[in-house]
């Protein structure tokens, strides 16, 4: 990686909001590829997303530098356009009905959109059906993710996911759960097919999934 | 059939393929710990079986015979705060009623003692008419009571065989009983906590009071507490709740049921006197806690909008809730505000006064929940920030309650940890008081930055030679950043009412702390870490168990209970989650004060 790339990562993972604009331009003027200045903020971001894993960092610092992140993405993005851009693909992500907690939704929102996904994000207290509609008007959706923080939104996320189950396009996506009280098991039991326990890994599996 | 057998505790009971282990041993009546109520999260469920192997309960489905070996844990115990130390000042004033209690409500005295002793003359009835002996008690009685069957068939007798006088004990306008002699008369008060249930045994009314010139205050007699053994079914509101939403109310209503009425007892016992001359029962208790007690539904009080079922101060009869004391028994039900501020903190309003208070002062009772208020002249507002229960110890590593063992204070001496330790024995974990020390030393000594990341981790508090249990006590960046989540979550909770009450922080004059965790905690660390902000460093006091206080005083003086009334309809309720600014509050408290 170029000097001028290898010192966006670190702004990034600092989240020097105010700058990155700045050195991604300046990266642009250097003649390094649209493209390539993605991949190294987005490999800034996995390190982040890594490091948050670890619990090297937390909430705020992660989303100091995903805001950095989304700072950089925007001077790239009519670029990225023209070039036919580098969607990963769509994702539709809602904490489920009855649940207000958006908190960790978000941090997940912003990783996975980190990672090159278009994220629609549905908000909180989001109802099954609301998900479904999403996704007819977004056809081109490949992930369905769903947020609940309370055990008793579980039984809330259990009925959405049934829901979306039920769907003649339930073979064209993959669902995502997570949220505190959810477990690998309960994700499985409710017919999900991907649980992971934070944001870092659920940008990661999202690219699994889509892989 | 399969056979599953305790070796630890010897014994076997007989059980059916596919049932839970969990459920199995609540069957077996032991205590399993379940904080997380058997959703396989928290990992205290766990047990050891005959092949050497743990597995957790919870998740543990029975496929044929089971030898459980050991049994690790059962609910931990927890310090119980019993008394109240409310600052002197200004108290709850008398609230003139604007509304008529309802007809379905009963008619309470409108102000003086809840419950009163009237010396009766009961006149003979005059040959040649009829006048009931009902009539002529209650002429005797001297202001208008409700005709009850029980008392009239008793008084007439009674009143003849004793010269015409009986001793009639009232509540209101209700008669609760007749004696031929003046006797003591009291009442108990229960705080009912999540974690713990604090009992009072108040004496009313004392004998012969009514001859003697000087009234003799009601006062406590003896006190006892216990652990709610609802705990069995999840460390939180919500986990018990979901209990009660998936296996019906019977049984978590039953157990809190049972505890009462073993305090009840056992207070009775120590005062030497019978549970028959208990004659009120007041519940404070937050709105799960209340609503769990009266078998009422909790699916509103889960799911959003998170509103109680009822928030109205209720009369009942004790006997309705398999409370056994005197066969009219009062049941006093302290009203809620909102589904996660309860009749606990309306007993803290009515102990404290703070909506008497002419300066801002705030209100907080640190747990899980974390209610506040904050308010003056009667313009008070009130929310819950759902901090979580790590300064219950839990999701901490070597986190424990606040009981023997316990770190509760830390301080670091240059290059060691200093650890006072509950009870003075050796060290077995770190309770809530201990992790706001550390925290704050942490800080202090520049070994943790303010983003909580740590130079060390894990950090040894106390080894393993020095350890209760061989094993060290140690502290690790997982545990900060849980540290974190709670410490925001109230600071957050306190910055956003200041706001909504329209005045800046400085201008809160007086914080108040109530129950357990805020008495033994040290104020500076709490101000240090940014858990209440650093600017009410020295405002603040602790009031010990004010909801418990609180609970006393609406079983003596009718006015109190009216207060109580009136207060939690006052009080606004600020719902946290409905604010689009929380997150970046949030997130900004997550960090640590520099
Ligand atoms: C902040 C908070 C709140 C805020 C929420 C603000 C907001 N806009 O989100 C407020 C104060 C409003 C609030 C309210 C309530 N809360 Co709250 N809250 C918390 C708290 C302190 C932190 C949650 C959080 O944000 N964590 C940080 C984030 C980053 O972590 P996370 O959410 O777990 O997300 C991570 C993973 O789970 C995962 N993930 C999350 N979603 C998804 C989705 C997918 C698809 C994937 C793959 C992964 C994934 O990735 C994330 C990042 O790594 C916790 C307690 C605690 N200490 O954890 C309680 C807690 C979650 N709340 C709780 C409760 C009970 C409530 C209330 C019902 C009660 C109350 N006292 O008012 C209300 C209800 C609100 C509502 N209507 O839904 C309980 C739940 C208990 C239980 N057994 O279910 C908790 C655990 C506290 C407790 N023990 O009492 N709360
Ligand atoms: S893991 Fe079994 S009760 Fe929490």
């Amino acid at each position: 990686m170029s000097a001028i790339l290898e010192e966006l990562a670190g702004l990034v993972a600092a989240g020097k909001a105010k700058i990155v604009p700045g050195k991604v331009q300046e990266a642009l003027d250097a003649g390094e590829a649209p493209i390539d200045t993605l991949n190294c903020m987005i490999g800034a971001m996995d390190v982040v997303g890594e490091r948050f894993k670890n619990n090297e960092i937390f909430v705020p610092e992660m989303l100091i530098a995903a805001r950095a992140m989304k700072k950089g993405v925007e001077v790239l993005k009519p670029m990225l356009a023209e070039e036919g851009g580098v969607n990963a693909g769509k994702v539709i992500i809602g904490t489920v009905a009855g649940d207000l907690h958006d908190i960790g939704k978000n941090l997940v929102s912003m990783m996975i959109e980190s990672a090159g996904f278009e994220v629609i994000d549905l908000g909180v207290d989001v109802p099954a059906e609301k998900f479904v509609e999403t996704y007819r008007a977004n056809p081109d959706t490949k992930i369905i993710a769903c947020s609940a923080l309370l055990t008793t939104t579980m039984p809330s996320l259990r009925d959405t996911v049934a829901l979306i189950n039920e769907q003649d396009f339930r073979k064209d996506i993959k669902v995502m759960v997570g949220g505190a009280p959810i477990t690998a098991e309960f994700a499985a039991e409710i017919g999900a097919d991907a649980y992971t326990e934070d944001a870092a890994s659920a940008a990661a599996k999202a690219k699994e999934l889509v892989a | 059939m399969n056979t599953i057998t305790f070796t630890n505790e010897n014994k076997t009971i007989q059980a059916e393929n596919g049932e839970n282990l969990l459920i199995l041993m609540r069957r077996a009546g032991f205590k399993p710990d379940a904080p997380c109520g058997g959703n396989g999260k928290c990992g205290k469920c766990k047990v050891t079986l005959g092949d050497g192997s743990t597995v957790l309960a919870c998740q543990t489905k029975i496929e044929g015979d089971l030898t459980i070996t050991d049994i690790h844990g059962t609910p931990q115990d927890a310090q119980i705060l019993m008394d109240a130390s409310i600052p002197a000042g200004k108290k709850a004033a008398a609230v003139p009623r604007d509304n008529e209690i309802g007809e379905a409500q009963e008619k309470i005295p409108v102000s003086g003692p809840m419950l009163r002793e009237k010396k009766v003359t009961v006149r003979p009835c005059p040959n040649g008419e009829s006048i009931s002996d009902w009539t002529r008690f209650a002429e005797g009685v001297g202001e208008p009571v409700k005709v009850d069957p029980r008392v009239s068939s008793k008084v007439g007798r009674m009143a003849r065989g004793n010269g015409g006088t009986v001793y009639a004990v009232l509540f209101g306008n209700e008669v609760m009983d007749v004696y031929p002699e003046s006797r003591d008369c009291y009442a108990a008060a229960f705080d009912i906590g999540t974690t713990t249930v604090a009992g009072y045994l108040l004496r009313l009314i004392r004998a012969g009071e009514e001859e003697d010139s000087e009234k003799t205050e009601p006062c406590v007699v003896t006190t006892d507490s216990c652990m709610n053994p609802q705990a069995q079914y999840g460390a939180d509101v919500i986990n018990r709740a979901n209990y009660a939403l998936e296996n019906g109310m019977e049984e978590i209503s039953a157990c809190i049921h049972a505890a009462i009425q073993k305090l009840l007892d056992s207070m009775a016992d120590k005062a030497g006197i019978s549970t028959e001359d208990i004659f009120l029962i007041s519940v404070a208790g937050n709105t799960c806690m209340h609503h769990l007690f009266l078998g009422i539904d909790v699916d509103s009080l889960v799911h959003a909008p998170y509103n109680p079922a009822v928030s109205d101060p209720m009369i009942l009869r004790a006997s309705d809730y398999e409370l056994k004391a005197h066969e009219k028994t009062r049941l006093l039900m302290i009203p809620n505000i909102a589904g996660f501020v309860g009749a606990d903190t309306v007993a803290c309003l009515v102990a404290t006064g703070l909506a008497e208070q002419e300066d801002w002062t705030l209100l907080i009772d640190i747990g899980t929940n974390g209610e506040m208020v904050l308010g003056r002249n009667h313009k008070m507002l009130a929310c819950s920030t759902a901090a979580g229960p790590s300064f219950e110890g839990a999701g901490i590593s070597c986190g424990m309650r606040g009981s023997a063992g316990a770190i509760s204070k830390v301080v670091w001496a240059d290059d060691h940890w200093e650890c006072g330790v509950i009870g003075d024995g050796k060290a077995r974990g770190i309770c809530g008081s201990g992790l706001l020390d550390l925290a704050a030393e942490l800080l202090r000594s520049g070994q943790m930055d303010e983003y909580g990341e740590l130079d060390e981790s894990p950090l040894v508090l106390t080894d393993g030679e020095h350890s209760e249990n061989g094993k060290p006590v140690t502290f690790e960046q997982k545990d900060v950043r849980q540290l974190q989540l709670a410490k925001a979550a109230i600071a957050s909770g306190i910055h956003l009412l200041a706001k909504k009450q329209g005045i800046g922080i400085d201008e809160i004059r007086t914080v108040w702390l109530a129950g357990a965790f805020g008495s033994f905690l040290s104020p500076e660390s709490a101000c240090r870490i940014g858990l209440i902000p650093e600017e009410l460093n020295g405002r603040i006091t602790a009031v010990g168990n004010a909801a418990g206080e609180g609970a006393k005083m609406v079983l003596t003086d009718a006015q109190m209970w009216e207060y109580a009334e009136s207060i939690s309809k006052e009080s606004g309720f600020l719902e946290l989650a409905a604010m689009p600014e929380f997150q970046d509050r949030f997130v900004d408290e997550l960090m640590f004060p520099e």
